[in-house]
């Protein structure tokens, strides 16, 4: 990794924008694009509020938003050591949601935004939301390198 | 969040000022419900123009008084998304359900247009 932050935060939503503002800005390293960077904050903010939300559904716990940049690549991992997700192929389905006026689609946003996702969990334990990013015109630089 | 209001027509037209997230939207749904009491309309136009973040949460607050007031036979409509929002508001799918107009001035000219976009 070129570079490496680390941002602790409890499970409170008055952090959720804080960590999307820390991610963004430490991504501005990189050569996103201002909207690039608007979808990282949100794919952020998805994966923060289902820790605040789900992780910890009845204490405040810890959430730790790791970034890293290496490759020109950015890495992005939200983990919370909370409850854990029972079901990990449902939670994955667009739309899906256990809590009323949520519209399940955190995961579904992430996917959107991110290049890749992978998502860890388990049960008591806690969830790990790996994200990762390329600029977009470093990807087309790529292509016509061949 | 800051929310002004007025009122036109039939409509309560509020406009959001800031970020629709999890940490806001507890304010968002309270203010708007006792704006809709305290001035006693069941149709509301809300104005995105000075939103500056909306995420899933977000959304579905908004979807949520979208259901409650149309419950109520109330309209619903949103406007002066800016192209960010737009694109979430296109992935949420929430086109298919509520009217979204660049401004007000095209809302109050299309509303009676049944599913007009």
């Amino acid at each position: 990794m070129d570079n490496q932050v680390q941002l602790t935060v409890l499970s409170k939503s008055k952090n959720i924008g804080l960590a999307r503002l820390t991610v963004s800005t430490f991504a501005s390293e990189l050569d996103f694009t201002l909207n690039e960077l608007e979808e990282i904050k949100v794919a952020v903010s998805e994966a923060v509020t289902n820790s605040v939300i789900h992780g910890y559904p009845h204490n405040v716990g810890k959430i730790d938003i790791k970034m890293g940049i290496g490759d020109g690549k950015l890495e992005v991992v939200v983990i919370d050591y909370g409850v854990g997700i029972a079901d990990l192929e449902a939670v994955l389905q667009p739309s899906y949601s256990t809590k009323e006026e949520h519209m399940g689609l955190g995961f579904a946003f992430i996917d959107s935004f991110m290049d890749n996702f992978e998502v860890e969990s388990e049960k008591d334990k806690g969830t790990s939301v790996l994200m990762t990013k390329i600029p977009e015109r470093n990807k087309k630089v790529e292509k016509q390198g061949g | 969040m800051k929310i002004t209001s007025t009122i036109k027509e039939d409509f309560l037209i509020t406009r959001l000022c800031g970020e629709l997230d999890m940490n806001t939207v507890p304010d968002f749904k309270k203010k708007l419900k006792n704006l809709m009491e305290k001035r006693s309309v069941k149709n509301i136009i809300i104005d995105l123009n000075k939103i500056n973040f909306i995420d899933s949460t977000g959304i579905g607050a908004i979807l949520g008084r979208y259901r409650a007031i149309k419950k109520k036979n109330g309209k619903l409509i949103l406007v002066g998304a800016n192209r960010r929002v737009k694109k979430i508001f296109k992935l949420s799918g929430i086109y298919d359900l509520i009217p979204i107009y660049d401004n007000e001035k095209e809302a109050f000219f299309k509303k009676n247009i049944k599913g007009g976009q």
